[in-house]
């Protein structure tokens, strides 16, 4: 198949940016007169042809009833197209989130459609992708998600997404775009790290025995402020039941295990240091420990939860 | 997409596609293009499509079968008979929805195509039907509505559309055509060049309209009427032709111009046909455009567009006399043919020295001689026809009238010649004639004393058949009908049918008059009625702001709040308003049967109406009975009386 030159893609693409003047750059948007573009879809063009095919005949012929066909033609186009313009008005379209993807894999990001009147045969778009089609009945909401085209590991703007639709007849393209300020993340693909014992440690004073040791012991530590994503087993309950706060018992096997990931202690290249740090980062989030993770520009001090994976996770994605 | 609905209705549309070609296209392969529907149907029956090798081999055989049957002779015929193969092939081959649309466009196009063989009320009304059920597959291939839905979608959208578009046709310029295409050939029977006595008793079978005339009231042409259409010069022993003489003096220029003052006028609405005589009274002309005046005061169609065409005619019987040239021209006979009746033609022209004589012996001869009026006249064959038909069988149709005085009246020497055409005609209103193909008759013209006189046999022979339609001929209407295809004229001494053919035949000639001969001339003539001279600029001004008009009109008509389509909204959207009227605001958060409870408890004189209002509530929403009449009009009732509840 013929493939468009590059330039002529990011020609396409300034042209676009140009035109369009940051007016879809927001996380809702309501589709309105200025932000709504309508033109006859390629069926549409199609079916103009067809028109023109059918008034050259009735000139030729100077036939009246086929000369009526092609003005029907025309007329039901245009028709189609002020309902098509009707049918999208007033729509609203919220990006509401995106769900946590690792490479290659690619993320989906979720919206919620909000009709104020009814609304038929809306659909998004990436692309080539598409976003299944739905139909609103007047003030309904629905959620609908759309998959993004980043796979890679990495940091990406957001897809400009087409929110489209063909109705009535197929004979009209109705469409705005909505590109969220949001950063996507794509996280490294989880590779199983080897050796994990004597890479994970940045310090040479843990040694293997020491570790053991404290691995078995049960002494309190310290109270730490709950963390979402830490198990339920090691809240202090007595005290969420006196002051209603909760509080994590750390002992000491936790706080002396003081992992430090770091990118220059593994090996292989980038990509699959990434990788092996991805999945410890998310086997150790698994088992409540906490950690820091040092990467050649970037360092995350010791943490745990979800929020602690998350930012790590990220900060894997952005190198 | 629910595929074998689209698949059986999109085969069916082109099951009546062909059908309404019937008439036009080979038999043979109008078949094989309902056998193509047809499989179709039965392949979406199971959801199953032609594989390709199979797909390949039967285009090819259907390929060589259009050039066959349908022939590359009439290349319109042949254009749309390949669209139509081409269309269904690809809904044999269609999966996808893309497919799917790509048939409807098509469809678009070949449903066009009928209206160039066809325009009649009846046909305009099937295709229509056709249109609307197209749209509707187009609507229904991506939305997920019901088929029902979507023609009713189609329905509105196309009643909406049709206004505009028609005036389109009156408003928008009517350009010329680009360029001129080739006329499609149309199967109807009509006048051939060639009189041979049967031809014209093949005639007598067909019930088809041939034109209509509208006279003026104050200048009504007389009975009987002569239409005249083609003259045969040249006898080669048994049929009367048209010589290339006379063919190459059709584009002399035209002898003489009529005034409308020594002229009647009237109008002809001609229907398609793909010959392109037209027919007047007498030595005839018209000024319009479309329409070609000959040397000889015949009228000609101009191009070959078999559409239908209304023409201005002015007609008169002056007197003009006839060259040397011409004399001979009209006198010309194939040597040693027919010899009886040359003998006859001799023996009587011998009695008779003038003329006028000569004219009135022949006229007697054949009322005195037991000649016979059929329109089933016994075959003849071989040499010297002419001898047969006076003296063995004496039993003929006009042709053979025709061609017998004619041959006489040159045997003794007089100019003469056969003129076919039409005559009489069906007094349908005051001063309209309609003009059927049974009307087609034949006729001799000998010129003496400076003019052509119309000498026609069947005068005496069967005088009636001269004021009248043969229609109407009393002795013949048996046979007549009997000759008749089917149609409702053959019913027509029924009563009840008769007034519904007139009835049909009204409206047919209205459509014809005010739709289909509606041309340069007469949007011309309506825009000159309409605004005068100001015309020029008026008419674009007016057309663009009527479409502004109408698509601003749609555009609001299209905004308005639908109505909701789950049951019971409105109505409990109306029992809120009432309650914020009386001072009770319900919750948005809360169910239908919270908020009603709340507006009990707060107005308790209604509890009465609100709990049946509940109950209708809980049976339709939550155990799913249906949203009936009988419910509908109670909920009305229940809360129009909570208004007046003390």
């Amino acid at each position: 198949m013929f493939k468009r030159p590059a330039f002529v893609n990011q020609f396409r693409q300034s042209v676009f940016n140009k035109l369009l003047k940051n007016k879809h750059k927001t996380n809702e948007i309501e589709l309105q007169h200025k932000t709504i573009y309508v033109l006859p879809s390629k069926l549409g063009g199609q079916f103009l042809l067809i028109a023109l095919l059918n008034f050259v005949m009735g000139i030729n012929y100077q036939n009246n009833l086929i000369l009526a066909m092609a003005y029907l033609m025309v007329v039901v186009l245009v028709f189609a197209i002020l309902t098509g313009y009707k049918n999208v008005r007033g729509l609203s379209v919220k990006y509401q989130s995106i769900n946590e993807s690792y490479a290659p894999k690619a993320p989906f990001a979720r919206f919620q459609i909000h009709a104020r009147s009814h609304c038929e045969l809306i659909k998004l778009v990436n692309d080539n992708l598409e976003s299944e089609t739905l139909s609103l009945q007047n003030n309904e909401k629905k959620t609908v998600e759309i998959a993004l085209k980043c796979s890679e590991r990495g940091t990406y703007g957001f897809d400009r997404i087409k929110i489209i639709s063909h109705f009535p007849f197929g004979l009209v393209s109705v469409w705005s775009y909505i590109e969220p300020t949001e950063t996507v993340y794509v996280y490294p693909q989880p590779i199983t790290a080897e050796k994990l014992d004597t890479q994970l440690h940045d310090n040479d004073e843990h040694d293997v025995d020491n570790a053991q040791v404290k691995a078995g012991s049960d002494d309190f530590y310290q109270l730490t402020p709950f963390v979402q994503g830490t198990a339920l087993n090691k809240v202090s309950w007595k005290h969420y039941a006196k002051t209603q706060q909760l509080l994590t018992k750390e002992f000491t096997s936790d706080a002396s295990q003081e992992l430090a990931l770091n990118f220059n202690m593994l090996s292989g290249n980038n990509e699959h240091r990434l990788s092996q740090l991805c999945f410890l980062v998310n086997q150790l989030t698994d088992q409540q420990m906490a950690f820091s993770l040092t990467l050649p520009n970037k360092h995350i001090s010791k943490g745990q939860g979800i929020y602690h994976q998350t930012t790590c996770l990220q900060a894997l994605a952005e190198f | 997409m629910n595929t074998p609905l689209i698949n059986t209705v999109l085969s069916l549309l082109f099951i009546v596609t062909s059908g309404l070609l019937f008439t036009e296209v080979a038999t043979p392969f109008l078949a094989i293009l309902a056998g193509l529907s047809f499989l179709n149907l039965f392949l979406g029956k199971f959801y199953k499509k032609l594989n390709g090798l199979v797909a390949n081999i039967l285009a090819a055989v259907c390929l060589v079968a259009l050039f066959v049957l349908v022939g590359v002779s009439d290349t319109v015929k042949l254009f749309v008979s390949m669209m139509l193969l081409a269309s269904s092939f690809k809904l044999l081959q269609a999966k996808t929805v893309k497919q799917y649309q790509t048939v409807c466009l098509l469809v678009f196009f070949n449903l066009s195509t009928v209206y160039l063989f066809h325009q009649g009320l009846f046909e305009t009304l099937v295709v229509s039907v056709l249109y609307i059920v197209n749209f509707a597959v187009l609507g229904y291939l991506t939305s997920p509505q019901s088929f029902k839905a979507a023609n009713k979608q189609s329905f509105k959208t196309i009643l909406l559309a049709l206004p505009i578009a028609a005036f389109l046709i009156l408003f928008l310029p009517k350009l010329p055509a680009f360029w001129q295409l080739p006329g499609p050939k149309l199967a109807k029977t009509g006048l051939s060049e060639q009189v041979n006595p049967f031809s014209i008793a093949k005639l007598a079978e067909s019930d088809d309209l041939v034109f209509r005339v509208e006279q003026q009231p104050e200048q009504a042409l007389q009975a009987p009427y002569y239409w005249r259409s083609l003259i045969h010069d040249e006898f080669n022993g048994s049929e009367w032709l048209i010589s290339d003489i006379l063919k190459s003096q059709q584009y002399n220029p035209i002898r003489r111009t009529i005034t409308q003052s020594n002229g009647v006028n009237y109008q002809v609405i001609a229907e398609p046909s793909s010959s392109n005589w037209l027919f007047a009274v007498g030595f005839a002309q018209s000024d319009n455009s479309d329409v070609h005046s000959t040397y000889n005061g015949l009228l000609k169609r101009k191009g070959n567009l078999n559409k239908n065409i209304k023409y201005a005619v002015t007609s008169s019987q002056a007197s003009l006399s006839l060259n040397e040239f011409e004399k001979r021209l009209y006198t010309r006979l194939p040597k040693a043919t027919n010899p009886q009746t040359t003998a006859l033609a001799k023996e009587l022209a011998a009695e008779h020295m003038n003329a006028q004589g000569y004219f009135n012996s022949l006229l007697d001869y054949f009322n005195q001689q037991q000649f016979a009026y059929t329109l089933t006249p016994t075959p003849m064959y071989g040499d010297n026809t002419l001898d047969q038909f006076v003296f063995d069988t004496k039993r003929g149709f006009c042709g053979h009238y025709a061609s017998t005085a004619a041959f006489m009246f040159r045997v003794a020497g007089y100019p003469a010649r056969v003129v076919s055409g039409y005559l009489g005609g069906e007094q349908t209103k005051a001063a309209t004639l309609n003009i059927y193909q049974y009307d087609a008759h034949a006729w001799v013209e000998v010129f003496f004393d400076e003019k052509w006189h119309i000498f026609d046999a069947t005068a005496v022979v069967a005088p009636e058949r001269l004021n009248g339609s043969l229609s109407q001929l009393g002795d013949l209407n048996e046979i007549f009908n009997d000759n008749l295809n089917f149609g409702l004229k053959r019913w027509s001494h029924f009563k009840a049918i008769n007034c519904l053919r007139i009835h049909l035949e009204e409206l047919d000639y209205k459509w014809t008059n005010w739709v289909l001969t509606f041309d340069q001339e007469s949007q011309q003539s309506l825009f000159d009625s309409l605004f005068g001279n100001k015309s020029a600029w008026l008419t674009p001004l007016i057309v663009l702001g009527t479409l502004l008009l109408s698509f601003t009109g749609y555009f609001l008509y299209n905004k308005r709040p639908i109505r909701s389509r789950e049951p019971l909204v409105d109505d409990i959207t109306k029992l809120y308003l009432w309650a914020k009227k009386q001072g009770i605001e319900p919750v948005d958060t809360n169910t239908p049967l919270q908020n009603i409870a709340l507006i009990k408890q707060q107005k308790p004189r209604t509890e009465a109406y609100l709990s049946e209002f509940e109950q209708i509530i809980i049976e339709v929403r939550y155990q799913q009975q249906s949203y009936n009449q009988n419910r509908k009009n109670r909920v009305r009732v229940l809360l129009n009386s909570l208004k007046t509840a003390k």
